[in-house]
């Protein structure tokens, strides 16, 4: 097992980021998080890199934050390593790629919100969610308050984030919290074949689609501004013109990004 | 008896009872009156009170605004009658302590707005939701088009919104407007355990929480400047060093809201 905080593999078009720190439980200590922002960079600008992989080592995705610090910092380091996260979560949800969470075990605190920036989450069947910062005294973070209620709706965001309730993989696909279940021990496997797909879709409209999305909410008619610039720039492209080919032909498009 | 709120307490929890049974609990001036000043007292001024538990007498939760009043309204009066009701509906929202609402009966109208106003809503099997206003030739109003959306999704609360379409509990529950369910008989002792559960929460992060999705929706930017802000806050609270020491020591929490 390497040293590395986080582990980078890449099968065909997809790029894999393990979290690495098992000893804490993948803990988002602050080597992790050093090590997370290159990695996700690297694989954003990777050209062959079409989709991403995030996961965590050794059946855990992640329970946290770095608890073990809490005790002794000042509120102005508190709210500044919170202010910390934005840039992972910028990269993760405003990137240019579908980003795939796989998750076992926990997801706890940051390591939940970390799975809910992401667009597509894999879940074990017996995997936990929780978003635990009040047990401790502390508030949501990780863009939860922006993407948990987005999932599964007002009345079921309070209670996970206001009573610190836990949700296991099954009951979250239930509530929209999960979009694909997979069997104890076979995320991983289960995220990679979504990634997949996610991967032979036309990249630039995925990446003009997710844009999209990371500017929520605005109103009709910015919305209908981004369709026309968007698609403006998509008609363009000649992905679009091998899409309509494809399709005329009956055959599977082959998208090259350009 | 005249009709009236009262405020009964039970431990850190206050219930706030509609009374007015005769008319199902109808929101008349007097009742909206009565829970303008209960909600701006418990809000901003009990310190003891950690959580509201709000229900209606006489097995009905509200059947809504006050039919009877309506005969030959002008619309500036109208106007003014709104007006009256959102100072409830921002007391409601914005006040940072949990609401938790027992419906028994109907939660119809400005009644199914007032429930969903609440942080989670307790049911009883046999209780009946509706947003009636169409059939009397009305808009939705008491926030009813901002929180069913959050809660339903858009195509769901355009039905519901649109059709006037009644929900039993059960549907209500699947739809994510219901959060606990109890049998006809049980939800008193329901919605009391229910509020308990959010009495003994941390109340800091809790109230913080709430006043950020108060401002809902924003753009993931600003929801991460709340989540930073108030996080700060927070590093510097007793019942963070408490939460912390509760965690080691593996037991509950003691929070004292300082």
């Amino acid at each position: 097992m390497s040293d590395d905080m986080v582990l980078v593999e890449r099968r065909d078009a997809v790029t894999i980021l393990t979290i690495n720190n098992p000893k804490q439980r993948n803990a988002l200590a602050g080597p992790v998080k050093a090590a997370l922002i290159p990695a996700m960079r690297a694989a954003l600008a990777d050209e062959v890199c079409r989709a991403i992989v995030l996961t965590g080592a050794q059946g855990c995705f992640s329970a946290g934050g770095d608890v073990s610090r809490f005790a002794e910092m000042p509120p102005e380091q508190g709210r500044q390593l919170v202010r910390d996260q934005r840039e992972f979560l910028h990269l993760v949800m405003r990137g240019d790629k579908a980003v795939i969470a796989a998750v076992e075990g926990y997801a706890y605190g940051a390591g939940f919100g970390l799975a809910m920036a992401c667009d597509h989450i894999v879940a074990a069947r017996d995997a936990k969610f929780c978003a635990a910062f009040n047990k401790i005294g502390l508030m949501p973070d990780g863009g939860l308050l922006w993407t948990l209620p987005q999932r599964v709706g007002a009345e079921r965001a309070r209670e996970m984030m206001m009573l610190a309730t836990v949700t296991d993989g099954a009951e979250g696909q239930r509530i929209g919290l999960v979009d694909t279940l997979a069997e104890p021990g076979a995320a991983l496997e289960a995220a990679l074949a979504k990634a997949a797909q996610f991967a032979a879709a036309a990249p630039l409209a995925v990446a003009m689609t997710k844009s999209a999305f990371a500017r929520w909410p605005v109103t009709l008619d910015q919305f209908l501004a981004m369709e026309a610039d968007g698609q403006a720039l998509l008609l363009a492209t000649e992905d679009c013109r091998e899409g309509a080919r494809a399709f005329l032909e009956k055959r599977a498009p082959a998208f090259r990004g350009r | 008896m005249e009709p009236g709120v009262d405020i009964d307490r039970d431990g850190a929890v206050a219930v706030v009872t509609i009374r007015d049974p005769a008319r199902r609990n109808a929101l008349s001036a007097p009742i909206r009156a009565g829970l303008i000043e209960a909600f701006t007292t418990l809000m901003r001024g009990d310190d003891d009170c950690r959580a509201i538990l709000l229900t209606g007498a006489g097995g009905s939760f509200c059947s809504g605004g006050d039919i009877s009043t309506m005969e030959g309204m002008g619309s500036f009066s109208g106007r003014a009658r709104l007006q009256a009701g959102h100072a409830l509906v921002r007391l409601m929202v914005r006040g940072e302590k949990p609401i938790v609402a027992a419906v028994e009966g109907y939660a119809f109208g400005a009644g199914f707005s007032l429930a969903l106003l609440c942080d989670h809503v307790v049911a009883a099997r046999d209780a009946r939701f509706g947003a009636a206003f169409g059939k009397l030739g009305l808009m939705p109003d008491m926030g009813l088009l901002w929180t069913l959306p959050q809660r339903v999704g858009i195509g769901k609360a355009r039905r519901l919104m649109m059709l006037s379409e009644p929900l039993t509990a059960e549907e209500a529950a699947g739809l994510g407007i219901v959060g606990t369910l109890a049998e006809p008989g049980a939800v008193a002792a329901a919605a009391m355990a229910k509020a308990r559960a959010f009495a003994d929460a941390a109340p800091l992060p809790n109230g913080i929480t709430k006043a950020a999705l108060a401002a809902w929706p924003l753009p993931l930017d600003q929801m991460l400047d709340h989540e930073a802000q108030g996080q700060g806050v927070l590093f510097g609270t007793e019942d963070l060093q408490e939460g912390l020491k509760a965690f080691y020591e593996k037991r509950a929490p003691r929070f004292a809201g300082r």
